[in-house]
């Protein structure tokens, strides 16, 4: 599952607009650690897991906490431009 | 830093733990409470000589440790950076938590949240998640406020108290308890019962008789959801099914009971120490805490960083599956493995002055909950608790401050860490 960082219309133009969230919902566990601090972006459906929103925005640094912190790197982000895939601020991802 | 002590000498001699009852004072001296104060110095200390450490955090403070029966001549290790603390956590397929079964089975039984990897792990935690949810907050506040203020109201006229005890230990006990189906009549029972549930803070035959008495008083609460559901956490887990070994079933009573011997002294214990941790920290600042009472959107800052900073679990344990390494450092398959949270969390790689309590840094995550499958299942509850209790305490009590006239408080604990108590005036 990807959508784009920051939501839809209204997000501002720099990294918001070249990143698209990605999601892992095999490694989700349902913390809602990112729907509290990004609210706008991240919600979960009826199971508990984390589902992207499509009508929110949040400020891009909220976002990119939330996505740092997920406790068990469900979320990443994908370089629209260079196509590169990472965990953010570059941090090995564990198997 | 090496004239630092390693722990000021206990003024009496023989230390004493933390505690209003003889009991509560017995099991928190088990864990360090009375021997270790400020184990930061020597946290430092350790991290600058090394990542990893050979040895149990008990040893290399000194300290008696619980779990020495049950893991005999078991490699121990333990880690003090972030990097290293933060890989034994997230990487449950180097480091295995279900191999740390000897040490809990007593408290948790054969199968726990605790104690276990996917993908049973995974099937267990998706069955209680919903009542820890966001959505399930609601639950647990329409028992919290009310709370709250009958204990305030106690102890609102005499212009003092000791928060700790007359405001801390009064609520999250009473919110578990009462998640759980529990009569308010047992909670002080119920308050023993889970503070002896708590992993090394009890001797095997107190844990013995604690599971006994939770194992009795749960049957009947559960044969009485099962009869009529209430809005509780009880009433969730009966309703509920798994898919496990057996195939698709209800929940067992065994199964439910387990749930219960393990979110109880989460629950209770954690939550309760931390808002004393916290209310020592803002009492010992009196300027930050002027400013919370007109900047209220600090509230959710200090409480996340008073998790960074002095949080209430120091370690948690993992058996490393293989031979494996840590940052360099080799480590025997079958090695139990502590986790240092607490060192991690003033690791100066990630925090700048990591020493100084800010709760306006930079926000980056921290370990307090834990991080990785078994990030505290509690989280949503737990920041919801301590915010709304602290609001309340801004909103009541005027122009809180550390009572001139008691012994000054201070943290104390090694794998369990608490205020000494929270002695203050306002008015």
């Amino acid at each position: 599952m990807a959508a784009r960082a920051g939501g839809p219309p209204g997000t501002p133009e720099g990294p918001a607009a070249r990143h698209r969230i990605v999601v892992d919902r095999d490694r989700c566990i349902g913390t809602e650690n990112c729907a509290r601090l990004a609210p706008g972006t991240f919600d979960v459906d009826d199971d508990g897991y984390v589902v992207l929103r499509a009508d929110g925005t949040d400020d891009w640094n909220a976002v990119v906490e939330a996505i740092e912190s997920c406790p068990t790197q469900a979320l990443s982000l994908r370089d629209d431009i260079s196509g590169a895939e990472t965990a953010p601020a570059g941090e090995e991802r564990y198997p | 830093m090496n004239d630092t002590p390693m722990t000021p000498a206990p003024a009496g001699g023989t230390p004493v733990g933390v505690g209003q009852h003889e009991w509560e004072q017995r099991s928190t001296q088990r864990t360090g409470a009375g021997t270790v104060f400020d184990p930061f110095p020597r946290f430092a200390e350790l991290r600058r000589e090394a990542a990893v450490h050979p040895h149990s955090f008990f040893a290399l403070f000194g300290v008696d440790d619980p779990f020495a029966a049950v893991w005999g001549d078991t490699p121990r290790f333990s880690t003090f950076t972030y990097s290293a603390t933060e890989q034994v956590l997230r990487d449950a397929k180097r480091f295995s938590s279900a191999r740390i079964q000897p040490m809990v089975e007593r408290q948790f039984g054969k199968v726990s949240l605790m104690a276990s990897d996917d993908p049973e792990h995974r099937r267990y935690r998706a069955l209680v998640q919903p009542a820890f949810s966001r959505r399930g907050l609601s639950m647990w506040q329409r028992w919290l406020e009310p709370r709250l203020d009958e204990l305030i109201d106690r102890f609102e006229a005499a212009g003092r108290a000791n928060l700790y005890f007359e405001y801390c230990a009064g609520f999250p006990v009473y919110i578990t308890a009462m998640a759980l189906g529990v009569d308010t009549a047992d909670l002080d029972r119920f308050h023993e019962w889970a503070a002896t549930l708590q992993i090394g803070a009890a001797t095997p035959e107190e844990a013995d008789a604690a599971v006994q008495h939770v194992r009795e008083y749960m049957l009947d609460v559960i044969a009485d959801r099962r009869e009529a559901a209430q809005e509780d956490l009880i009433s969730l887990l009966v309703n509920s099914e798994i898919d496990d070994e057996d195939g698709r079933h209800e929940l067992t009573d065994e199964q439910i009971l387990g749930f219960v011997r393990n979110i109880l002294p989460a629950g209770a214990g954690t939550t309760y120490r931390t808002l004393g941790i916290l209310l020592v920290a803002l009492l010992e600042r009196p300027t930050l805490m002027d400013e919370l009472y007109t900047e209220r959107e600090l509230v959710p800052k200090v409480v996340e960083e008073i998790l960074r900073w002095n949080g209430p679990v120091s370690f948690m344990f993992r058996v490393a599956i293989d031979d494996t390494e840590i940052d360099g450092t080799p480590v025997p398959a079958g090695a139990l493995i502590e986790a240092g949270m607490a060192p991690a969390n003033r690791d100066p790689s990630r925090w700048d002055d990591p020493d100084v309590f800010d709760p306006r840094r930079p926000s980056r995550s921290n370990l307090g909950f834990s991080i990785g499958p078994h990030f505290c299942v509690g989280m949503q509850v737990a920041r919801m608790e301590l915010e709304v209790a602290l609001n309340r305490l801004l909103d009541r009590l005027p122009r809180l401050r550390l009572d001139p006239d008691a012994e000054p408080p201070t943290t104390t604990g090694l794998l369990y860490r608490m205020p000494t108590g929270v002695p203050a005036v306002w008015g």
